[in-house]
């Protein structure tokens, strides 16, 4: 049977009934007595509904297929099976739906204010073709989430070696975030790479930076470790922020998109982030007892290290 | 077209754009006030002094927040005309749209 709701009914006609809805077919059993004389009660459940049903008996209970779709109905067993029979947009699917949304309308807002400048003063114009940029600037950075989440993108190429890039990635994200911020780099004690492009592992790192940053508007510390244990590599990204909420652990360690109001972002960040770890074959984890944000990324040492790893 | 005088509350969780799709009508001289989410809007629209509203529909509260925004003023008896800005152009949500008062 597939995953649904089991219910159990409170029309008189079907109070003796346990009913377990899949997207497409229901299984009915009675609490008590036997599963032949729950057939009226089971067809009795249809009455406010307009479909056809194969109803056959298995060994203990009532196997109900639908064939076509029911039609709006308004009872409490009809709102469930409909329920149950309309596929729901996936949460991923609805971030995607939202962030292109966001983007159609930055495009449109740049399109706005590019038009009709012509009778404008060179300042007015120069004004203009700021807001323009602007959005697109704004659109292109979610296209960017997009691309990190995988709708865009759908592999990596290429090892990086550890210990080099981190040092040349602190030192980009300092200069490259404002100066409230410190950042702390500690590379690998021994040289190790990850099957990871250097493009990908940026791509990673600068969702988890962007977060940050919007985490701590007045600034803060970034430390950013790696340390080889076994065949894999452990790279923390940790910030003295005020962490983050269980909810978005929760629904990302679940499997779930983050849920995240448009005002905030699309809750796309953190699932491109994991997207990008789990295709590479690595794993995102959270770890909540450093007293500010913890993202570890446990990700294999690539193959060429593994074999014969070298002292730096 | 001089709109002087003329106050618009602007609902869109999307301020940047907002700002910049209703340019025209500051310049025309309006004078607009922005609210980021339905609620926001609810409450604007209860302590009054606006002229019309112009509402997104996927905004908060909920994914479609413009259209629970109409429905509330409806069933409040609001009377602010309203305007629904959307990049959505799907059937469904424009018929309800208009069914909620908005043009």
């Amino acid at each position: 049977m597939v995953a649904g709701l089991t219910m159990r009914s409170n029309s008189s006609a079907v109070r003796n009934l346990r009913i377990s809805i899949g997207p497409d077919s229901l299984r009915v059993w009675p609490v008590a007595g036997r599963v032949d004389a729950s057939l009226q009660s089971t067809i009795a459940l249809f009455a406010d509904l307009t479909v056809r049903l194969h109803i056959s008996l298995d060994d203990n209970e009532l196997l109900v297929r639908f064939i076509g779709a029911p039609d709006e109905g308004r009872g409490p067993i009809a709102r469930a099976v409909v329920s149950a029979l309309t596929p729901e947009a996936s949460s991923l699917g609805a971030s995607i739906a939202n962030t292109l949304h966001d983007m159609k309308n930055q495009i449109a807002a740049a399109r706005q204010a590019s038009a009709g400048t012509a009778t404008l003063t060179r300042t007015q114009r120069l004004g203009r073709e700021f807001t323009a940029s602007r959005h697109v600037d704004h659109a292109k950075a979610l296209a960017r989430q997009l691309q990190a989440a995988g709708s865009l993108q759908t592999s990596s190429e290429g090892v990086t070696e550890l210990s080099a890039y981190l040092r040349s990635y602190g030192a980009l994200l300092l200069e490259r975030l404002p100066r409230e911020f410190h950042v702390i780099t500690r590379p690998p004690r021994t040289a190790v790479a990850v099957p990871v492009d250097e493009a990908t592992l940026s791509a990673i790192l600068d969702n988890l930076a962007k977060n940050t940053q919007e985490a701590l508007p007045d600034g803060g510390t970034i430390e950013l470790t790696a340390a080889c244990e076994d065949a894999v590599v452990h790279i923390e990204f940790f910030d003295d922020g005020p962490g983050v909420p269980d909810a978005v652990v929760d629904a990302l360690q679940s499997g779930r998109t983050v849920q995240s109001t448009k005002t905030a972002g699309n809750g796309l960040g953190l699932v491109g982030v994991r997207n990008l770890v789990h295709r590479v074959g690595g794993t995102l984890a959270y770890v909540a007892d450093r007293g500010g944000a913890c993202w570890r990324l446990s990700l294999p040492v690539a193959e060429s290290t593994a074999a014969g790893g070298t002292e730096s | 077209v001089s709109l002087r005088g003329a106050r618009i509350l602007v609902a869109d969780d999307q301020l940047d754009v907002a700002r910049t799709l209703t340019e025209p009508l500051r310049a025309a001289g309006a004078t607009l006030r922005f609210v980021s989410d339905g609620m926001e809007a609810l409450d604007s629209i209860r302590a009054g002094g606006h002229d019309l509203l112009i509402a997104d529909m996927k905004m908060p509260p909920h994914d479609w927040g413009g259209l629970w925004l109409l429905e509330q003023l409806k069933q409040r008896r609001y009377g602010i005309p309203c305007l629904v800005l959307t990049g959505e152009g799907q059937q469904r949500q424009t018929i309800e749209a208009m069914r909620f008062r908005g043009g």
